[in-house]
């Protein structure tokens, strides 16, 4: 095959423009334009927020769990937000507000999809780069800058935003509501907006790669359900991310020139303001009609990615292909019109509440399917565990945990009960937090090959997977009993009410398992970091896998393919086709090299399989 | 009740993680009287070390393990045998056995923590609500254990190995079609009755319901009741001063007779309805016991009725908890003591309740009539400062 035969005049046919401008270490590794390396960075930033996250995680866990105790290091660490060794309650809810931030949008939202997106979108379609390199590289930069500001606001003196990761207002709009809501909440805003920027040009470029760009042969209905999951998910952040900027927008109006988009009959610190008409609903419309496609927007890039690993470690086709494709459609779809589950107690109008819980209970068919695919494709399979299957296997568990109570809390007559606690902690912890956490895991074992040329250790792999799964269950899910009890979420400490206090010993059991489980990250950090200079040198196709990433050469090149970019033949789940004596084939082969597998629905006729297989034999 | 089990959880839990309780009895120790510390950055303490300490043990441990795992691993190679295999075999393994573990610490969960919930609704909708859950537990339970059987089973059963080859298959249209279907009537069933449940809450409240006003402030709530002409005041958040903490229109008639209490008292089975306010930002008042929640929203008046079904009295019978109260608390962020927000709710019979009420007098006196004047006086001089120094 052309593909991997390195014929050097067509390299230099192709990269002719490069030779005449060496690459320097700012323009290969800093100003990239390249995709590939675009996605390490995005990786490595996102790599690093996240610690950033977990470090505030395991010190506001610390505080759950001994909320009258006085550790002495952390006053060392924080200086006057822990006098005494005990964190300081107002900067409890800024730890709260950033981990929420930095994990949903810096790690799950532009890591996740910044990375895999970036990676797989041009190589997987077969496209040199991708549409706009230039715009790909502004997109890192905006985030990067939005990143280090949003670090940076954990350092001010009057410390960072501290009003929930939601930042409603009036609480972010008025500097007298709390100590966050002045300058940390000017530069949370700051951040977020430079935040959708990145996105937007980010979402723009993984639409055009993929429509424009596919190579010969490369049809939608050929695509892997990696690239649907990054193409919807683009399109979920184009048309949602631009209404959080606005709504940011207004509310730096009110905060700042005295508007009253969001405000309005406030008394606060000795005095009436003069605002009025405003709605601190409006807000919330705003916010959720991003915030809540936003969920899908992380969670989809992980599915995408699952679907892929676990096609190719049970070493067999995606069950219902195109029933996974029209499931992603239905749920970017209905993602849009759910957001109200969101508000249901807020005094919206009970007939409004009616039509987003009918939408929102709707929303878990497409779910089902999903999860129901999964499960028969590993039905009989012969599965690999690799770390990055056993995550993705992770995956589907969480995904089915986490999503199953969503039923309970999208259901308007029981959120009444249930909106703001513990419950609703432990469910979007599980099935958006934990789960795209894991579709994330499974894509740096599964993908790092094609990144770093080496692979990452797989028994320290299977470590960090089993520590890992087993911490997640036990942090969250007890939370969903704290829930059920009447715990609301975001509570400083449970100190001040008899019938919290019996949860004390479960708190601490669950910062005891959260602090096992961040120490377990720290195997995947050395793992990684090691492995990009003394991993095992890999192999090109290293799990034996039918898509184009793995016809690219193992060492970089500008441009991916040497020579012609492949052309594609089929679909890219032809794993252990009866007829075939190697359990792949790859979607480069024709259907000419493979007479004794093919089979009717190849050339489309849409047949039962199991029919097929009888006739076969 | 509660504290048994509370005991008896703590047993369980020392029996789960030995190594976890260590850790934090050892800082129950070692952590020094917080009193007795100076302001200025003390000296490493004994805990900081400890813990240290513990961590370099850890790495060490796992390292350990590492290395012994990496040798079995090598001698396994030079036998000639795939890695790749075995490691099937044994994650499949551990798949198994995890299942197992789950299963059983979730039944587990339910059994001890379960008795740690709420009681039951102490309100009519309450209980719909509490029936709704039940039925929807029941069927996304059953989800749950199949699904995770199933999930368990195949990644033991279908383990890879060297030997054989997976089965192509697919698509199977009609199974789609099955379980796309299926859910989709099982939730069909679930919305319908929950949006009957939930249109029986957000009717409007019936005529004969008792008003009562709860205002959200940082941090704390304002309960004001109407007084004899069971009729609320109105209030305007321009008139809120340090003597009229809600801002109510005291030249209207309907307020003159209000009063404020520091604790909600309601009639048994009389349906009750809350008028929320906020004073500055967003508060909700959540009533767990009662399965009653609204957001109490600046500029923007919100309701919640419900019947109150069970008094404390019987309450504390049930939950056999002599210090029983019912509580309305802050569940949306409020600002730094969010976390302690709290009103007593005392549910009593009708006698009890008219005896209490006959001991309630009106807010609005001579006295405080002078002192809301002389605020309002006040409130305005400074104003008119404000705008002369603006000018």
């Amino acid at each position: 095959m052309s593909t991997q035969a390195l014929d050097h005049t067509d390299v230099h046919a192709h990269s002719d423009h490069h030779e005449h401008h060496p690459e320097t270490f700012w323009s290969k590794y800093v100003f990239s334009m390249d995709h590939k390396m675009i996605a390490k960075q995005f990786l490595i930033t996102g790599i690093i927020m996240a610690i950033i996250g977990m470090v505030l995680s395991v010190l506001f866990r610390i505080q759950l769990g001994w909320p009258e105790e006085s550790f002495p290091f952390l006053e060392r660490i924080l200086g006057k937000w822990a006098k005494d060794g005990r964190i300081d309650p107002s900067f409890y809810m800024s730890m709260v507000t950033i981990h929420g931030t930095i994990m949903v949008f810096f790690v799950l939202t532009a890591g996740l999809s910044g990375t895999f997106s970036n990676l797989l979108i041009p190589l997987q379609v077969g496209a040199r780069d991708m549409a706009s390199p230039f715009i790909n590289m502004l997109s890192y930069w905006f985030f990067f800058t939005a990143s280090v500001i949003m670090t940076y606001s954990l350092m001010i003196e009057t410390g960072p935003a501290s009003g929930g990761w939601t930042i409603y207002p009036p609480l972010s709009a008025l500097p007298k509501a709390m100590p966050g809501s002045g300058l940390g909440m000017t530069l949370w805003l700051l951040s977020m907006g430079l935040f959708v920027a990145s996105s937007l040009m980010g979402g723009i470029n993984y639409i055009s790669t993929v429509l424009n760009m596919r190579t010969k042969g490369m049809a939608m209905t050929k695509m892997p359900l990696t690239i649907w999951a990054f193409f919807l998910t683009a399109v979920l952040g184009v048309l949602s991310f631009p209404v959080l900027l606005a709504g940011v927008i207004l509310l730096i109006f009110d905060r700042s020139f005295g508007t009253s988009f969001y405000l309005s009959d406030i008394y606060i610190g000795g005095e009436a303001l003069p605002n009025h008409g405003g709605s601190p609903v409006l807000f919330q419309h705003l916010f959720w009609f991003l915030g809540h496609p936003e969920v899908y927007i992380i969670i989809m890039p992980a599915l995408g990615i699952t679907s892929e690993i676990i096609a190719t470690n049970a070493r067999k086709p995606i069950f219902g292909y195109r029933a996974m494709i029209m499931s992603l459609i239905g749920i970017a779809f209905l993602s849009f019109i759910v957001w109200g589950h969101h508000m249901f107690v807020t005094g919206m109008n009970p007939f409004l509440g009616s039509v987003f819980m009918f939408t929102t209970l709707i929303i878990a068919v497409p779910s089902a399917v999903k999860t129901f695919n999964y499960l028969a494709t590993l039905w009989k399979g012969n599965i690999q565990f690799t770390p990055a299957m056993m995550f993705s296997m992770g995956l589907v568990s969480l995904f089915i945990s986490g999503g199953l109570t969503g039923i309970f809390l999208g259901n308007a007559a029981l959120d009444i009960n249930l909106h703001d606690t513990y419950f609703v902690v432990a469910h979007f912890h599980i099935v958006m937090g934990s789960s795209a956490m894991f579709g994330m895991f499974a894509g740096v074992y599964h993908w790092y090959p094609k990144m770093f040329g080496r692979m990452m250790d797989a028994r320290l792999g299977y470590f960090h997977f089993w520590l890992t799964f087993i911490a997640v269950y036990c942090v969250f899910f007890p939370m969903h009993f704290i829930g059920l009890d009447g715990v609301p979420r975001r509570y400083y400490a449970f100190t001040s009410f008899e019938f919290m206090n019996e949860w004390l010993v479960v708190n601490q059991f669950i910062s005891i398992a959260a602090i096992i489980g961040s120490l377990a990250q720290f195997i995947f950090l050395y793992n990684f970091f090691r492995s990009i200079f003394k991993g095992e040198k890999a192999t090109q196709n290293p799990w034996k896998s039918n898509t184009l990433e793995w016809t690219t050469p193992v060492e970089h090149i500008h441009g991916n393919w040497p020579g012609e970019i492949p052309s594609v033949y089929r679909w890219p789940y032809d794993y252990s086709k009866p007829g075939h004596d190697e359990d792949f084939i790859p979607q480069t082969t024709p259907y000419s090299e493979t007479i004794s597998s093919n089979i009717p629905t190849d050339f489309g006729i849409h047949e039962e399989p199991v029919k097929a297989e009888e006739k076969s034999n | 009740m509660k504290y048994s089990i509370l005991s008896k959880m703590k047993l369980n839990l020392k029996a789960l993680s030995a190594f976890a309780l260590i850790t934090l009895s050892s800082t129950i120790a070692l952590a020094q009287d917080p009193n007795a510390l100076p302001t200025e950055p003390k000296p490493l303490s004994i805990d900081f070390w400890f813990y240290t300490l513990l961590l370099v043990a850890a790495v060490l441990v796992f390292a350990v393990i590492n290395k012994t795992v990496k040798a079995l691993e090598l001698t396994h190679t030079l036998n000639g045998k795939e890695v790749g295999n075995k490691w099937n075999k044994i994650n499949g393994v551990i798949f198994l056995i995890f299942g197992l573990g789950f299963f059983s610490a979730i039944f587990w969960e339910f059994n001890t923590h379960g008795r740690q919930l709420l009681p039951e609704a102490a309100s009519i909708h309450g209980a719909q609500t509490d029936y709704l859950f039940n039925i929807t537990l029941i069927f996304t339970g059953a989800v749950f254990v199949l699904t995770h059987i199933l999930l368990f089973f195949f990644a033991f059963k279908y383990k890879g190995s060297g030997k054989r080859k997976a089965f192509f298959y697919s698509h199977n249209d009609k199974l789609e079609v099955y379980w796309t279907l299926i859910p989709a009537i099982v939730l069909a069933v679930l919305v319908f009755s929950g949006w009957k449940t939930w249109t029986n809450i957000t009717t409007p409240a019936p005529q004969e319901a008792l008003q009562l006003d709860v205002t959200g402030k940082q941090f704390a709530w304002i309960v004001r009741y109407p007084g004899t002409d069971k009729v609320l005041g109105t209030k305007a958040f321009k008139l809120v001063n340090d003597v009229n903490e809600t801002g109510v229109n005291y030249n209207d008639i309907n307020a003159k007779d209000d009063f404020f209490t520091r604790e909600i008292y309601l009639p048994v089975n009389r349906p009750v309805k809350f008028n929320f306010g906020a004073r500055d930002v967003l508060h909700s008042a959540y009533l767990p016991h009662f399965r009653a929640q609204m957001n109490c929203v600046p500029g923007m008046p919100t309701t919640f009725w419900f019947t109150p079904t069970i008094t404390t009295d019987e309450m504390r019978v049930k939950t056999n908890d002599p210090k029983f109260d019912y509580l309305l608390l802050c569940a949306k962020i409020c600002g730094t003591a969010h976390y302690n927000m709290q009103v007593k709710i005392v549910v009593v019979d009708e006698a009890a309740y008219a005896t209490w009420l006959a001991t309630q007098k009106p807010y609005y006196t001579e006295e405080t009539a002078k002192q809301i004047t002389e605020a309002e006086v006040a409130r305005m001089k400074a104003e008119e400062e404000r705008k002369l120094a603006l000018n």
